[in-house]
């Protein structure tokens, strides 16, 4: 048996290469990192070398130097290991499978003035698979009409839901949280102050905002808090939308769409069920279009960690257009205020987001 | 219909009757806190009719479940019948209850043994007791390499085992199951410890049947998910921070234990598979070790192991493959 010991790259940590430099992420640890293209090729190779043969094939001294100190870091943070040659592809890569046990997996649905198509839509959902639940109160929200809410969510045994409402100085959210601990986050619009608590032994987050955030024109921004260093988001990204894949949307006024900043209508659920709506010819038009089919995107080291908007697009007449609300440059690996780009301020006009900014 | 009897606490199950849903598939889970009745069995024109269970008060007829999934826990039926007084003699009573008990025991063991002969199955009751010792010796039989291993009553044979040469330090785990309770917010429980040579001088003559083992150094830790012929290995590296060098349940949560997928070799794998078929289990977890030298080391295997924690970070989606199975 060979003696020889090998470096590997943990298959836990997930390389992507952009065409400027690229990302290890790892997940496991809740970290990504950007490395040099240089050093992205010699990690993905796999080629069952040894650390000081990889030296020994560096240029001059500095290099040697410089490679010497990426391993260094590599090693330091864990990121790839030593092993025995003949065990080197025992560890094989993870297989970035992606499948969830659901038709639909996660719904936004508004809510008007008297939620009366609330409980078939939630049941309907419910025998779709669907998940994660984001129920957006669209009008004014006093505490029963909140508790009315929630009786019906409880009723329906709901484990994931996210709830948006308005202020109202009269409601104990915590102790509305406290009771309702299927709750997973509860955001509050139109607040005093931007706050956030964490309740329920961390498992629901209460958000204050001062902005509306119930106003779909808030949505679809890219930026780096948003970031998703994830395995099953990863494996998702590879090949699917990573906001709109198995999603679906019922707007106040009952029509079923991809998305509340999507115009285009399925029908409404008062007329056909979500079933229906979902059978239709383009409305999985969105699942599979993944980040190395979008513009910029495809160039970028973050896509695979990043979310995505095909609601506000840079172009709006092509598809596979960059998310209009991304100021990050992958050929210079800058970032930049998107709202101030003068090149995208004729399209915010277009989408009406400047009024809300 | 899928029947699976599972523990009410159970996160897996839930994860597998999601995907049956998505699968369309009909099933009935039975947990160890639901009461389960015997109603009727029986047997016409030379084979069975009807064999008819009852859960919460509902029926159920096992004749009409299709695939069987034991995940873990037991059927709850002891309280049915014998509950009253038969006599006002104690030891009538006593041996009355004792014989209207092994009546009860021996149809209800038939209800393991129908179910897991007759379906698509996935693991059984019967099987799935943890024997340990004996799980240890079919394994020394089906060709793996094992740690060294002493269960003693006496310090003298202690010792000769800890001096034997190149035996290097030893550990102490549990022959059995692990155990463990909580009392006055304080957790008891047995996880594998260093046996130091300290504790040997000073320890008892004379000492409770104690189990002890070589420490083996390791590379990495193995979990091996085994199902129906199909392996499914993790290998978890443990040995980069002490914390965890000896049992990595002591988890290290600031710095957590790498967990990615491996292929076993071909011969370990035919190992795997020949050691399953020889204890009768179709579907468990064992736990290995990889030493710096390239051996593979059996330590133990677990017939109700957790398999989320191999499934999640390898991708494997165990969870709807088993799913498939039980679906077929």
């Amino acid at each position: 048996m060979s003696d020889k010991i090998v470096f590997r790259l943990f298959s836990s940590c997930l390389l992507t290469a952009g065409s400027t430099r690229a990302l290890i992420c790892d997940p496991q640890r809740g970290n990504y990192y950007t490395i040099p293209l240089s050093l992205y090729s010699i990690i993905a190779e796999q080629k069952k070398a040894s650390i000081e043969e990889t030296l020994a094939i560096c240029e001059d001294q500095e290099e040697a130097e410089i490679l010497k100190s990426y391993f260094n870091f590599l090693l330091e943070h864990e990121l790839i290991f030593l092993c025995r040659e003949d065990l080197a592809d025992n560890f094989t890569p993870i297989k970035y499978e992606f499948d969830v046990p659901a038709i639909i997996a996660n719904a936004i649905v508004q809510i008007g003035k008297k939620a009366e198509y609330l409980v078939d839509t939630l049941a309907q959902l419910k025998l779709l698979g669907c998940q994660a639940f984001e129920l957006v109160v669209m009008t004014d929200c006093p505490l029963s009409f909140l508790s009315h809410i929630l009786e019906l969510c409880k009723g329906q045994e709901l484990d994931e839901v996210n709830l948006y409402i308005p202020f109202n100085p009269e409601t104990d959210y915590e102790a509305l949280i406290e009771e309702y601990c299927f709750l997973s986050s509860v955001t509050i619009c139109n607040a005093p102050t931007n706050e956030e608590i964490f309740l329920n032994g961390d498992s629901c987050t209460l958000r204050f905002s001062t902005k509306d955030l119930r106003d779909h024109r808030h949505c679809g921004i890219i930026a780096e808090k948003y970031f998703i260093p994830d395995l099953v988001h990863h494996s998702e990204s590879l090949q699917h939308n990573t906001c709109l894949n198995r999603k679906i949307a019922i707007d106040v006024n009952g029509n079923i769409k991809n998305c509340p900043s999507l115009n285009e209508s399925f029908g409404n659920i008062k007329d056909i069920t979500l079933e229906e709506a979902i059978c239709q010819p383009h409305f999985k038009k969105y699942w599979n279009i993944n980040k190395d089919q979008i513009e910029v995107c495809k160039d970028c080291e973050f896509r695979h960690v990043c979310t995505d908007c095909r609601a506000y697009l840079e172009d709006p007449s092509n598809v596979y257009s960059k998310p209009l609300k991304c100021g990050y440059d992958p050929y210079t690996c800058t970032w930049e205020d998107w709202s101030k780009n003068p090149l995208k301020e004729n399209i915010i006009i277009q989408y009406g987001i400047h009024s809300i900014e | 219909m899928v029947l699976i009897l599972s523990e009410h606490q159970d996160a897996s199950t839930v994860e597998v009757l999601k995907w049956l849903n998505h699968f369309g598939i009909t099933w009935i889970r039975i947990n160890e806190d639901d009461e389960v009745r015997f109603d009727c069995l029986e047997f016409a024109g030379n084979q069975l009719a009807g064999l008819v269970i009852t859960i919460n008060g509902k029926p159920l007829n096992l004749v009409e479940v299709k695939s069987y999934w034991y995940r873990r826990g037991w059927l709850h039926y002891g309280a049915q019948y014998i509950s009253g007084k038969i006599s006002n003699h104690s030891l009538v009573n006593e041996n009355m209850h004792q014989y209207l008990q092994e009546e009860l025991d021996n149809v209800m063991e038939f209800v393991h043994r129908y179910l897991q002969s007759e379906k698509q199955c996935i693991n059984s009751y019967l099987s799935a007791k943890n024997n340990k010792t004996y799980y240890h010796y079919v394994a020394s039989k089906a060709g793996f390499d094992l740690p060294d291993t002493l269960i003693a009553t006496q310090k003298k044979d202690l010792e000769r085992f800890s001096d034997e040469s190149g035996r290097g330090s030893l550990i102490t785990k549990s022959i059995n199951e692990m155990f463990s309770f909580t009392h006055d917010g304080k957790c008891y429980r047995n996880l594998t410890n260093e046996v130091r040579q300290s504790d040997i001088q000073e320890g008892n003559k004379v000492f409770y049947p104690t189990l002890f083992q070589t420490y083996v150094e390791k590379f990495f830790e193995l979990r091996v998910f085994y199902i129906l012929g199909e392996i499914y290995s993790m290998a978890i590296f443990s040995q980069l921070n002490a914390k965890t060098q000896f049992d990595f349940r002591n988890y290290d949560h600031e710095y957590s234990n790498r967990n990615v997928p491996f292929i076993l070799p071909a011969s370990i794998a035919q190992k795997v598979k020949v050691f399953m078929a020889e204890i009768d289990l179709n579907c468990g977890s064992l736990d290995m070790i990889v030493t710096a030298d390239g051996r593979f080391v059996f330590l133990e295997v677990n017939p109700v192991g957790q398999f989320g924690m191999v499934s999640n970070p390898c991708n494997y989606y165990l969870e709807k493959r088993i799913a498939e199975i039980l679906s077929q």
